[in-house]
């Protein structure tokens, strides 16, 4: 008899963070690789010329700045008003942006006919990466900010770099639930307005939707300078078809419905699969986007280390 | 050609089971196509495209498989049934059970004792003539006629007792004659007439010779009868034999040259050695070594004199192979004191101007009998018989009544066995008679010129003479560079119309008409002389040049080489002898020396000796007070040497020309038994079985 599966969008009840997750966590630390703008003096570079030790250039005086910022010594030796710029350091925004659409809540308990009792849905692997981001930015004295979205942006919180902070976004994310469509083009640009100073730009989500509407809505933020990264979450039987008889595969979203036994079309589905990945890391490798695919079979603090890591190496920072 | 599969199938209890072990396939396709777990799935977009990129053949796989399955078993399932094929009844689908009727038509013939490896194609024939008698049901009717010389039919009719047939196939021996297969199969078309219902089968056992069966008429085969042909015998065969015996001349006399020609033939793909060897009974041996290359025929000749007259008997002989029966040809040689010639005239015997007996002293000029080479007998023309001509070497009419219709008959008859006769013609009844042995001829013999009237010259003064001669003839050659024709007289004679392209003028009068000409009536020739040798008629006895003349139409009429007499197996058989008269007591022997019952018709002359039906080769006498007075050769007939065969494509081939239905079966035993009961398609549908399984693999695979 056919199972049907439990309830589509119901998140896992488990917490995101345990303690043997955080101790995991500690040692990691995120950088951006972009200047980021900021209110506050942080470590991280800024865009803005502010009062650090650090010197970038020399300027005319012009009516509105104000006057200690003139450097006298210059104008002692030259008569000249001249400004002495030097580069501010701030703190790192982050925003993260949850993908809460149906096609998430592939995996995990409510499959577990199907996958075992190990397995874990889309859904909660993206919410435990998105955890694990944020007590990484907020232990390093950054902020971070959290939309939850689905057709439509659900949930914002805004940005914070405290732990009470952590504590709303983490609350925010166990009280989430996976919703019915995706419209991620549209999300995007609903949350285009909630973000008021550039950062960087984490969009978790398995990206089901055209690329080129994505990129085109994500360049909305790269035009503001935003670092933008993209977790792209897949379920391991989304990669490799499950090795099942015969399947009548319902649609997520659309609850449109087909038949067919994954043997026999697991080579061109693999095809067609490996297409739409290599198109979207082609194109956000044109971006200068970090494209990160993550598979389900790794878990989520592993792959973000592995991540990390490369980021480092890759850029730098 | 139907299938029986149909009558086997419903006959057949296991069909039913295999009926229901046809849903199995079913019930595996609809047990792997159980109701497929649903599972909420988001990527459905590439599912829909990767099953977009399969092919047709994949959307179809499922029915595709579901039909090479069914298919499968179906095959399977028939293997288990073993249907068979028969071949060659269209109407075995619909009626297989009906009554058959059945002729088996068995060959005989000298050929079908060709051993090899110690099997003749005989003892093949019998076993399967046998097999078909084993495949006998109850109800069908049965005939065996044995091919020969005559078809010889066990029954009158075919009948539902097969024991007779059995029984008569098992006494049933070789014989050495040449099969008539036309008279046999017309004998089984004549006996399945009468029979009006069921199937009518006519089996023909034979090696299938091609100089026999190329020329078998299957025309009068009508609609509704199969033909079975099964061949008997190994398709290769290697057979030497004497094939011909030619004795020139034919009918020899003391101290001349006699020339013995034989060929013997190489019918074998290899060539080979062989020594040839004469043998008189007298003790006389003479011997030749041939060299015959495949597939040909060579001459070989003794010439020998015969010190003695009589009759001699010899044997030409070759070694044996694997047909004995033609490797010995016999002969039989009568060599006489004189040549003799029948001199037919009605003329009373003197005077001594007639012309009968001037042409008497011109045949035989010395005084002396035994210095003559020809000798003459006269009889009238009343008792021209069969029996009177058979001595004589040539035939001369001379002054001759009204022929009657039998003695023109006999005449004609005697001609188209190769005789040759003369006619001096010139007046009286010789032109009715003329137009009566064209007439009894029907055809054979036609007269090159025609005749117009009657030319008399009475007058001392008035005569004609030759004006023209053709001296390239063989006859007339001597006599280029006499003057003597053109001094002959002539008073007597009919005047002529040339009939063109009827026979060849040989002389011709000065006024233009024909005086002499030639003609043949098939191997035999007839020398028309427009003139007579009576001193009243003509001076032609009065020159010297007469008894040359005459000795020379001899010598070119008389029968250069044995083309009479020529007996085969099977043919009723006669000779003449001469000196018997009717206190004679006539013994007939056989080759063997039994007595057999012949029949002698007396003439003149001697008697007409005809023997019954020859069974076997080898030399017939006729003793007459425990002295051999004649003998005469039987040999097999030539065409039983030639062991070519005729494909059996090309029997189906002649076999087509008729209205019936063609089997071809094969020459192995197990192939007559599926000609019998039907050709087991097993082994093809287990073929098919695995080919749809392979089928089956391949689709499952490449829909993959």
């Amino acid at each position: 008899m056919a199972q049907k599966p439990k309830t589509v969008g119901t998140s896992n009840t488990q917490s995101y963070l345990e303690e043997s997750d955080l101790q995991f966590l500690r040692h990691l630390r995120f950088v951006p690789r972009v200047r980021i703008e900021g209110a506050y003096i942080g470590k991280h570079q800024s865009p803005l010329r502010g009062q650090s030790q650090e010197f970038t250039d020399y300027r005319d005086y012009s009516p509105g700045d104000e006057i200690r910022r003139i450097d006298w010594k210059v104008y002692g030796r030259t008569d000249r008003h001249i400004i002495k710029l030097s580069e501010q350091e701030t703190v790192l925004t982050c925003y993260l942006m949850l993908d809460s659409s149906a096609s998430m809540a592939f995996g995990g308990r409510s499959y577990e006919d199907y996958f075992g009792a190990e397995d874990v849905s889309k859904f909660d692997y993206a919410g435990r990466l998105a955890a694990a981001l944020a007590f990484l930015i907020v232990q390093q004295g950054d902020k971070v900010g959290l939309t939850l979205f689905d057709a439509q942006v659900r949930c914002h919180l805004p940005a914070g770099g405290t732990f009470a902070h952590l504590h709303r976004l983490l609350a925010m994310l166990q009280s989430n639930r996976a919703g019915r469509k995706t419209h991620l083009i549209e999300a995007l640009r609903q949350a285009y307005a909630l973000l008021p100073r550039r950062g960087v730009l984490i969009l978790i989500s398995d990206l089901l939707d055209d690329p080129e509407d994505l990129f085109e809505a994500l360049d909305m933020y790269r035009h503001r300078n935003f670092e933008i990264i993209l977790f792209h979450v897949m379920h391991q039987h989304e990669l490799e078809l499950p090795q099942l008889t015969s399947i009548n595969f319902i649609d997520a979203e659309s609850g449109e419905r087909l038949t067919s036994i994954p043997a026999d079309i697991r080579k061109t589905y693999d095809q067609e699969l490996n297409g739409f990945l290599e198109q979207v890391r082609t194109i956000a490798a044109s971006r200068r986007m970090d494209y990160e695919l993550m598979s389900t079979a790794i878990g989520p603090y592993a792959a973000l280390e592995q991540y990390l890591g490369r980021r480092s190496q890759r850029w730098g920072c | 050609m139907g299938l029986l599969v149909a009558a086997i199938i419903f006959g057949n209890p296991a069909f039913w089971l295999g009926l229901l072990a046809l849903g199995i396939p079913l019930v595996i396709h609809l047990l792997t196509r159980r109701t497929p777990k649903k599972m909420i799935f988001p990527t459905l977009q590439f599912l829909r495209k990767a099953m977009a990129r399969k092919s047709n053949l994949y959307r179809i796989r499922h029915w595709l498989l579901l039909l090479l399955r069914t298919a499968l078993v179906l095959f399977v399932l028939l293997v288990f049934l073993k249907p068979v094929w028969t071949q060659g009844a269209r109407r075995s689908v619909t009626d297989p059970e009906a009554v058959r009727t059945q002729v088996i038509l068995l060959d005989a013939s000298a050929s079908m004792g060709y051993a090899s490896a110690g099997v003749t194609p005989f003892a093949q024939a019998k076993v399967a003539v046998g097999k078909i008698l084993a495949q006998h049901r109850p109800g069908d009717r049965i005939n065996l006629i044995r091919m020969g010389r005559r078809p010889r039919s066990c029954l009158d009719e075919p009948s539902d007792t097969v024991f007779f047939v059995r029984k008569d196939l098992q006494t049933m021996v070789l014989s050495e004659e040449h099969a008539q297969i036309n008279a046999a199969l017309a004998e089984a078309l004549q006996q399945l007439e009468r029979i009006s219902e069921g199937r009518k089968q006519i089996f023909l056992v034979s090696d299938f010779q091609r100089t026999n069966w190329s020329a078998v008429d299957f025309k009068a085969v009508g609609e509704g009868v199969e033909l079975f042909f099964i061949p008997a015998g190994t398709e290769t065969t290697v057979n030497r034999a004497v094939t011909d015996i030619t004795i020139r001349p034919s009918r020899p006399t003391v101290g001349e040259t006699v020339e013995i020609v034989c060929k013997v033939a190489n019918y074998g793909d290899q060539a080979c050695h062989l020594p040839l060897e004469l043998t008189f009974r007298e003790g006389a041996t003479f011997r030749k070594e041939l060299d015959l290359k495949p597939h040909s025929t060579v001459s070989a000749s003794f010439t020998m004199r015969f010190h003695d007259s009589g009759q001699f008997e010899g044997e030409l002989s070759i070694p044996d192979d694997g047909l004995a029966i033609d490797n010995t040809r016999f002969l039989a040689l009568t060599v006489a004191e004189k040549v003799h010639i029948l001199v037919v005239s009605d003329a009373p015997g003197p005077p001594a101007t007639t012309g009968r007996r001037l042409l008497e002293r011109a045949i035989n000029p010395f005084v002396r009998a035994q210095q003559a080479t020809a000798v003459a007998s006269v009889i009238p023309s009343a008792e021209l018989t069969s029996a009177a001509l058979s001595q004589a070497q040539v035939v001369m009419l001379s002054e001759v009544n009204e022929l009657s219709k039998r003695a023109a008959e006999v005449l004609v008859t005697y001609l188209g066995e190769g005789g040759s006769v003369v006619y001096f013609h010139v007046g009286g009844a010789d032109a009715q008679n003329l137009n009566r042995l064209a007439a009894v001829s029907e055809g054979a013999f036609v007269l090159p010129f025609k005749l117009t009237g009657q030319v008399e010259l009475r007058s001392r003064d008035r005569f004609a003479t030759l004006a023209q001669a053709n001296f390239d003839h063989r006859m007339l050659a001597r006599f280029r560079e006499s003057s003597e024709l053109a001094d002959l007289r002539f008073y007597r004679f009919f005047s002529t119309e040339r009939i063109e392209h009827q026979g060849q003028v040989l002389m011709r009068f000065d006024d233009g008409n024909i005086a002499m000409a030639e003609t043949t009536v098939g191997p035999g020739t007839l020398l028309l002389c427009n003139f007579s040798c009576s001193l009243e008629h003509s001076d032609l006895a009065k020159h010297t040049l007469f008894v040359p003349l005459v000795h020379e139409m001899i010598k070119h009429l008389r029968p250069s080489a044995g083309t009479r007499d020529a007996f085969v197996v099977g043919d009723a058989c006669y000779m003449t002898v001469a000196g018997i008269t009717a206190e004679s007591e006539l013994v007939f022997h056989d080759p063997a020396g039994r007595v057999v019952q012949g029949s002698a018709d007396l003439g003149s002359q001697g008697a007409a000796c005809f023997f019954p039906q020859a069974q076997t080769c080898g030399l017939y006498r006729v003793l007459v007070n425990d002295e051999v007075a004649g003998a005469l050769a039987v040999n097999v007939d030539p065409l039983e040497s030639n062991l070519d065969r005729l494909e059996l494509s090309q029997l189906a081939e002649l076999a087509r020309a008729s209205q019936g239905e063609t089997v071809t079966v094969a020459g192995r035993q197990a192939s007559l038994e599926q000609a019998l009961a039907g050709k087991p398609l097993w082994p093809v549908l287990l073929m098919i079985a695995i080919g749809l399984l392979c089928t089956e693999q391949l689709v499952v695979t490449a829909c993959r």
